[in-house]
């Protein structure tokens, strides 16, 4: 097992962390420096059209919601590239190609420099929309549940019978590949399986269809739960399904990578730390507007530690608040005990992970010599 | 320079509730929370719905307090809580349900 995998574009680091890459903004934190973020991960809407069965976002409902305009991600961005954001992915808890300010979005963040991926269902992703991305993008990651049509849509809509969403999603990630060979893109192009246990009769259908498809890669992983259990996750049964991801693993392609992130699964949803060090390298921001330190605290539940709404307010004034470090504290702090007050494996894992060993001396972060891998500025 | 983030308490554990707390019935609880909201903010109409043994006590706001203000708000009254009645309280706020129509069609309710 290892942190990497070799793509035809290059390094590519999914079951781990970058911040060996970013060891400046690592010893500003140490020094006990605020720091901006590297990476924000975001939705610019909370609607979508499917209705996975493994959707955290059924969890993540803040008091209210405001939308989110053309001008409010403009401005958004323009206070990323002013405290540092070098990456945003667009995942977090909406269907973002759905959002006016999509394309006006990820075209302003090249402008500045700022890195953009995007999880999408790509059901809206047509090539009118894509073609206008796609130049722009690092990475687009689809999810795909299952590798049969009929399981992808019991699993990702109303049930068995409506195949046109896998058929409309697979056109449109065919046409994504088509139009990457074609103008020689950089953009890196994955599909994703977030496996449930009931799910695991599609793990080899899954790795096949990304072999067939052509992408770069077919990432499967862990499904989170939030701390009540409330999607019903149980992590003892994955163990069972380790043969059968070694078999998929096992069909990568020089072409077509799979992907296990084993780090989460076999960590079975319990971390080694207590305190919550990741979000301020990588903050998340709802679809509904609000700066929250993670996904994992966008429920109402978590209302003390909701931090402020970019719409209503800009985001350098919140970022520079007492309340924004107030809450980054708040978690670093005997009254947060990660393993107990939130969800399983947020997005923030991996980082907070690795700077907790690194604080307790257990396993030093040190800068990396090599050459960045691929998406370096998304931890 | 500003402070960041206070890095001393990774081997920490997290305080728990004492021996009194965890000896009270859960109205007694409740009702203790109740009068010292009530000192701490008079001005805001809050309840508690419940609060159980390990220290986590669940609250509903019914005032309406900007986003700005509520998370200071919150954590504010949980240091009073804390350095008034016992050291393991966590305030939460009740959840609120996925308001999209279409997710709601698996039936998920977001559990406490």
């Amino acid at each position: 097992m290892s942190d990497s995998v070799m793509t035809n574009d290059g390094e590519l680091i999914l079951d781990s962390h970058k911040l060996s890459y970013h060891m400046g903004r690592v010893k500003a934190w140490e020094a006990g420096e605020r720091i901006g973020p590297v990476t924000v991960d975001m939705s610019l809407t909370r609607a979508c059209g499917a209705m996975c069965s493994f959707c955290y976002a059924m969890m993540q409902e803040p008091q209210e919601r405001r939308g989110i305009k053309t001008d409010h991600i403009l401005h958004l961005l323009d206070d990323f590239a002013e405290v540092g954001v070098k990456g945003v992915s667009l995942v977090s808890d909406g269907e973002s190609t759905l959002s006016k300010a999509y394309v006006p979005f990820v075209q302003h963040a090249a402008s500045l420099g700022i890195n953009i991926g995007n999880a999408t269902n790509g059901w809206e992703w047509g090539p009118e929309k894509s073609e206008q991305v796609l130049p722009h993008m690092s990475w687009i990651r689809f999810t795909v549940a299952a590798g049969t049509p009929e399981r992808y849509a019991e699993i990702m809509y109303k049930g068995p019978e409506h195949t046109e969403v896998f058929d409309k999603a697979m056109k449109n990630i065919r046409h994504a590949v088509a139009y990457k060979k074609k103008h020689n893109l950089s953009v890196t192009l994955g599909i994703q399986m977030v496996l449930m246990p009931e799910f695991e009769d599609e793990i080899i259908p899954f790795a096949k269809l990304g072999v067939e498809l052509g992408v770069d890669y077919a990432v499967i992983k862990h499904c989170s739960d939030d701390e009540y259990q409330t999607l019903g996750i149980d992590y003892s049964k994955y163990e069972a399904m380790y043969e059968l991801l070694d078999q998929a693993e096992a069909l990568s392609t020089s072409k077509t990578k799979i992907i296990v992130k084993w780090d989460k699964i076999k960590d079975k949803g319990k971390p080694s730390y207590k305190r919550f060090y990741g979000p301020p390298f990588l903050l998340q921001i709802s679809g509904s507007g609000l700066v929250a330190p993670s996904g994992m605290f966008f429920n109402a539940r978590y209302s003390k530690l909701h931090i402020g709404n970019f719409t209503n307010e800009r985001f350098i004034d919140i970022y520079n608040s007492d309340r924004y470090w107030r809450a980054m504290n708040y978690l670093a702090s005997p009254s947060f005990d990660a393993q107990t007050m939130m969800g399983t494996l947020p997005i923030q894992h991996y980082v907070s992970s690795a700077l907790d060993n690194h604080i307790k001396g257990i396993k030093k972060i040190t800068e990396s010599k090599k050459q960045s891998p691929l998406h370096v500025n998304f931890l | 320079m500003k402070k960041g983030v206070n890095l001393s308490f990774a081997n920490i554990d997290s305080p728990s509730t004492g021996v009194l707390w965890v000896n009270m019935t859960n109205d007694k609880r409740v009702s203790l929370l109740e009068s010292s909201i009530q000192l701490f903010s008079p001005q805001i109409d809050l309840n508690v719905v419940e609060a159980h043994e390990s220290g986590q006590v669940s609250i509903h706001i019914n005032s309406v307090i900007e986003i700005n203000d509520r998370g200071e708000f919150l954590l504010n009254l949980e240091e009073y809580l804390k350095s008034t009645i016992d050291i393991g309280i966590n305030i939460w706020h009740e959840p609120i349900g996925d308001k999209s129509s279409l997710r709601n069609l698996r039936g998920i309710e977001v559990l406490s």
